[in-house]
């Protein structure tokens, strides 16, 4: 029953979408609200896990079937609760936006509101999956998807981007596919990845896999060197698809591995892992304060984060793991908030450029107060943000304890500085300042969704909200993933 | 300890400011917050009613998130529970200051909210017993601040909102600031101080397996092991927040701040915050092995604030720039009261310690009361002659008689004049210090004299060129309103009623402390002050003028922080994204690998010639490899 419950909550927002679609057709309010609407069953399944505590199994049969069984438990519920959320809000976002970019391009939101049900859903359907096949059929359902999106709505040079996010999204994904062959064929075929596998599998052969799943996840989370694809991709992106792209979706490298790499990772290979985390958080991080263009910004300002991520999961203790989890919310609400921002703006004062921004507080005082609180889901500052912050950092001391590492606790608080940096240098050159630019920003669904998200960025950083979600993730960290071999 | 009164003390003035934001007009949300603070006061007495004397003696503690050490709990003890006091009375007289003093502001939803918002996570610091939620009011302290520091943030205005000069440059740096800058200085500074912070109670929690305050506190001897790294990441938070040598900075630019945010920056709130917690862990740190180090470290760091940045406020030419030097300088005296009185008491034991912690916190108790009076005593004066710049108008004793009134008895207890309650604190403050360098074997007479005999320069140079001396005003000057003049009025009275109860208290001290060697520096001072700048002003020293400049240029430190390193971090990160991210990531993944794939792909198709002669040649040779790897 509990299953039946997971199926229909991942399937509902494919099969809405194509209701959406119709909608679409003669109103884009009614599709976006049909596309938020879709997505709450799915918020409360995954509520009911993060807060509560309950697990969902479901199976849809024996043999090729197996392959679209799901699972549902706190930790993965915290990455799935996020798609919910963030869908939810962005779709109500989008209502106002996709109206101006369709009016815009002189073109109708069908393919839009087509394409978003199914975008969720295989997000959504990625971090529930239990089998590594199932895994990747549900990220390339999202994928391709999300390059329709790209390819209609996009901005500037779309078919190139469009292109480019096609091609380095899928070596993403063909390398995490290879990895999984490779573990299928020696009979791993679930996640998480039990630590005894390691002992079966041939040395060489691990390797290979780990290597290629890690390789698979770095270019998904954009990690430093590999992260060419994504300030293009998330710049150009229509503003609500790249509010779901820096968020929810690169993280989703994270996820996977935590719960594929980690397991059969050699001892020696988390040292310099912790090295490239943070080494990833700082170049990003002094890559957004470079940026101009406020989206690009951003989308460095993602680079940066999934280095925290990366951190926290080469830390390979429970707080660790836990960390990684509470990073992907506050990343993601966080973010979600920035580039919902990022959309207002565009939509209302047809910029991005951040050089003709300045005094935007007086603007619009909800969006400003709304977009401090969302760079303060960045910086770890009173919001869920600062719940992940203190775990990381008790993770980081916690595997790293003595004078003998002092210079990662310098680095790890050289991370931290270059973050505020960049929030609250773009704070003052975006809102504060002499106003460059006059009038009053409009009340419309889209700034309801922007200071909703900020809003619940705060609220679950409070108890009970951060207590019981800290507690039921680390609970099965404690007992499903850490012992795995960590 | 009723937790109760304790949670409405706290969270009051929060509770008023966030309701306050959904109330119409700039009236409602002050009176609202007003009434919230005032509440919060009156809580705050009844939480320390009955007293309680020593440290940690009462605890109450719910869980948070207890796996990662996280619980909101409180401590009331005779530290928090007279900061507590000291904190919610400030408050409830700076807002009500304000509500005149900010009217017709651009900004009061910002503004309101911010204060109850500052008070409340000055207060969660103040009764916090568990260090992650004691993290909760120091981030929350540091925010509010630079909310309001930058609250204007329409940096219009530059001759009354911003610090320093506009155009004023010193080898090509600016050396103004705008409020959005002034902000942002004051965050980043912090964030430097609160990253090791985190680290630090992160290690604690690790290495010991607890943050709770008191916990640790009865671990004694067995916190011993902990080592002295986190001791000395833990310091940074607190060195930045109190503004100590050399991240003394931010405070004299958050200046920019309205006057009443700088009353409660540096007398109630933020600054505070930092040499607080240093005196309320000392007792932990004293158990943990080579605390002689650390605590030398604060002392000394404390005594170099003390005397650097009385030379910064006696060479400054604004009004409240002179007060926040004064302000950077009495944090540096309390800190370096702690230092020595954890020097001291590492060998006195646990009841000695905390009878010195306790002179170097009365000293936090005595300044407050005197400076923010004085904050709001000039905000009235800068209010009414509409210019910050010392020099600019003077004469004013005149024309504001009350708050000339005001701003004399506060400066006289703010310098340490007998018998306010400035020089029973500060006077016992430095013969801390002084006996903290004699325990190292360092002249403390020295350092002690030098501190005492600044404090007097600066704040009567402050009052003779502006109350009594100084161009007549231009204009015509008035009284300002007793919304604004009573409150500060009332502080300045406290600053001589809280004198006279500490002469009783202290009866059988007094001969000593007149005839301590650090009241004959202040008296010293406090002759020349009186000549130089009450008496006989206008007296200039040509061979001075080199030293007055690097005190007037805040030993240069602007220019190495705006200037410098900002500098260097602005284009370290563009080269790297110049050379690095465009040149080699951006030609590589996007020009070089794709040109590789067409010629590449250019190479193959020219085998597709068309000619079937040629295709059954490629046919053959296939075959003939393969017949080769089969054999092979």
């Amino acid at each position: 029953m509990t299953g039946l419950a997971l199926y229909a909550s991942i399937l509902l927002p494919i099969a809405l979408s194509l209701a959406a679609y119709v909608a679409a057709r003669r109103s884009t309010q009614a599709a976006a609200y049909i596309s938020a609407v879709a997505l709450l069953p799915l918020l409360a399944v995954s509520s009911l896990s993060l807060f509560g505590g309950s697990r969902y199994l479901g199976s849809a049969g024996t043999g090729l079937w197996s392959i679209f069984s799901l699972y549902l438990e706190p930790y993965n519920a915290a990455y799935v609760f996020t798609v919910a959320l963030v869908g939810i809000m962005v779709a109500i976002f989008s209502a106002p936006y996709m109206e101006h970019r369709a009016e815009e391009l002189g073109v109708r939101n069908t393919t839009f509101y087509l394409t978003y049900g199914f975008f969720l859903g295989g997000l959504a359907g990625a971090f529930a999956a239990q089998n590594l096949f199932g895994i990747y059929i549900f990220i390339e359902v999202a994928l391709i998807a999300s390059l329709f999106q790209v390819l209609y709505y996009g901005y500037g040079d779309r078919a190139r981007i469009a292109v480019m996010y096609l091609v380095w999204s899928h070596v993403a994904a063909l390398l995490m596919l290879a990895g999984f062959i490779v573990l299928y064929l020696n009979g791993v075929t679930t996640v998480p990845v039990p630590a005894t596998a390691a002992g079966a599998l041939p040395r060489d052969l691990l390797y290979l896999a780990v290597l290629l799943v890690l390789l698979g996840s770095f270019i998904k989370m954009a990690a430093l060197g590999v992260h060419m694809w994504l300030p293009y991709v998330h710049a150009e992106a229509p503003t609500p698809l790249s509010a779901l792209l820096s968020p929810v979706l690169v993280g989703f490298g994270g996820y996977v591995i935590s719960i594929v790499a980690l397991p059969l990772m050699p001892r020696s290979w988390f040292f310099p892992l912790t090295w490239y985390g943070i080494a990833t958080a700082i170049y990003g991080g002094m890559m957004a304060y470079t940026q101009s263009d406020i989206k690009r910004l951003f989308a460095y300002s993602t680079v940066s984060q999934m280095g925290y991520m990366i951190l926290a999961l080469s830390l390979r203790n429970v707080f660790g793991l836990t960390a990684a989890a509470l990073i992907y919310i506050s990343h993601g609400l966080g973010k979600a908030v920035l580039f919902m921002t990022a959309g207002y703006f565009i939509m209302h004062l047809h910029t991005r450029d951040i050089d003709r921004m300045g005094g935007l507080y007086g603007y619009n005082s909800a969006l400003a107060g709304a977009a401090v609180v969302g760079f303060l889901n960045l910086a770890g500052i009173l919001t869920i943000g600062m719940i992940s912050e203190i775990t990381l950092a008790t993770a980081l001391v916690k595997t790293y304890l003595g004078m003998e590492y002092i210079e990662l606790y310098i680095a790890f608080a050289a991370m931290l500085v270059v973050t505020g940096i960049y929030a609250f240098a773009t704070i003052r050159n975006v809102f504060f300042g002499p106003p460059k630019i006059g009038g009053a920003g409009p009340y419309d669904a889209a700034l309801v969704a922007i200071v909703s998200t900020a809003l619940l960025s705060v609220l679950l950083f409070l108890p009970p909200m951060s207590s019981s979600l800290w507690t039921n993730i680390s609970v099965y960290v404690q007992n499903r993933l850490v012992p795995v071999g960590l | 300890m009723s937790p109760e009164y304790a949670f409405l003390t706290i969270f009051l003035p929060l509770i008023a400011s966030v309701l306050s934001l959904f109330l119409p007009g700039e009236k409602a949300k002050a009176w609202l917050v007003v009434l919230g603070s005032l509440l919060s006061a009156v809580f705050s007495v009844l939480t320390y009613s009955p007293p309680v004397s020593g440290i940690y003696t009462e605890t109450y503690s719910v869980p948070w998130i207890p796996q990662l050490g996280i619980y909101i709990s409180l401590h009331l003890d005779q530290f928090s529970g007279v900061m507590g006091m000291l904190v919610a009375w400030l408050v409830f007289f700076i807002v009500l200051y304000s509500v005149k003093y900010m009217e017709g502001d651009y900004r009061p939803g910002w503004y309101w909210f911010f204060m109850g918002f500052f008070a409340t996570s000055m207060l969660i610091i103040t009764y916090a017993d568990n260090l992650w939620f004691l993290l909760v009011g120091w981030e929350g302290v540091g925010l509010a601040s630079w909310a309001l520091i930058g609250h204007w943030y329409k940096d219009d205005e530059p001759d009354v909102k911003w610090v320093g000069h506009p155009g004023d440059r010193v080898a090509l740096v600016d050396y103004s600031w705008p409020p959005s800058k002034a902000g942002l200085r004051a965050i980043l500074t912090i964030r430097i101080g609160d990253s090791a912070f985190l680290v630090s109670l992160a290690y604690i929690f690790v290495a010991l397996g607890t943050v709770q305050l008191s916990g640790l506190f009865r671990l004694g001897s067995a916190a011993s092991a902990l080592g002295l790294l986190p001791l000395f990441l833990f310091l940074m938070g607190p060195l930045t927040k109190s503004a100590q040598f050399p991240f003394t900075e931010w405070l004299l630019t958050a200046m920019t701040g309205p006057t009443s945010v700088s009353a409660l920056i540096h007398a109630a709130t933020m600054v505070n915050a930092g040499v607080y917690l240093l005196i309320v862990t000392a007792p932990i740190f004293a158990s943990v092995q080579g605390a002689q180090t650390y605590f030398l470290a604060v002392l000394i760091f404390g005594a170099l604030t003390a005397i650097l940045s009385s030379i910064i406020a006696l060479t400054v030419d604004e009004f409240k720039l002179v007060l926040a030097g004064s302000t950077a300088a009495n944090l540096g005296i309390i800190a370096a009261a702690t230092g020595g009185a954890g020097l001291l008491g590492l060998s006195g034991g646990g009841a000695a310690l905390i009878a010195l912690l306790w002179i170097a916190f009365m000293q936090i108790v005595g300044h407050a009361i005197s400076k923010a009076p004085l904050f709001m005593g000039y905000g009235a004066v800068i209010h009414e002659s509409g210019t910050k710049y010392l020099g600019a108008v003077g004469r004013l004793g005149r024309y504001m008689r009350a708050t000339s009134l005001a701003l004399w008895l506060a400066m006289l207890s703010l310098i340490g004049t007998p018998p306010f309650a400035g020089f029973f604190t500060k006077e016992m403050a430095v013969e801390n210090i002084s006996a903290g360098f004699d325990a190292v074997g360092l002249s403390g007479v020295l350092v002690a004299g030098l501190i005492a005999f600044l404090a007097p320069l600066y704040g009567l140079r402050l009052l003779g060129l502006s109350l009594v001396h100084g161009p007549e005003p231009k204009e015509h000057i008035h009284e300002a309103h007793p919304i604004m003049w009573v409150p500060y009025t009332v502080l300045a009275f406290a600053a001589l009623g809280v004198g006279g109860y500490l002469a009783y208290l202290y009866a059988d001290e007094l001969a000593r402390l007149v005839a301590s060697p650090g009241f004959l520096a202040f008296l010293v001072g406090f002759a020349a002050a009186l000549a130089l700048y009450v008496l006989r002003p206008g007296v200039r020293s040509r061979a001075l003028t080199p030293l007055w400049r690097i005190g007037y240029r805040r030993f240069y430190l602007p220019w190495l922080y705006d200037g410098v390193l900002a500098w260097v971090y602005h284009n370290l990160a563009h080269l790297i994204y110049w050379a690095v991210d465009r040149g080699v990531i951006d030609n590589l993944y996007h020009a070089a690998l794709p040109w590789a794939f067409s010629k590449i792909s250019a190479a193959f198709r020219r085998l597709q010639t068309g000619s079937l002669s040629w295709y059954l040649l490629y046919a053959i040779a296939g075959s003939l490899v393969l017949i080769l790897l089969v054999l092979l």
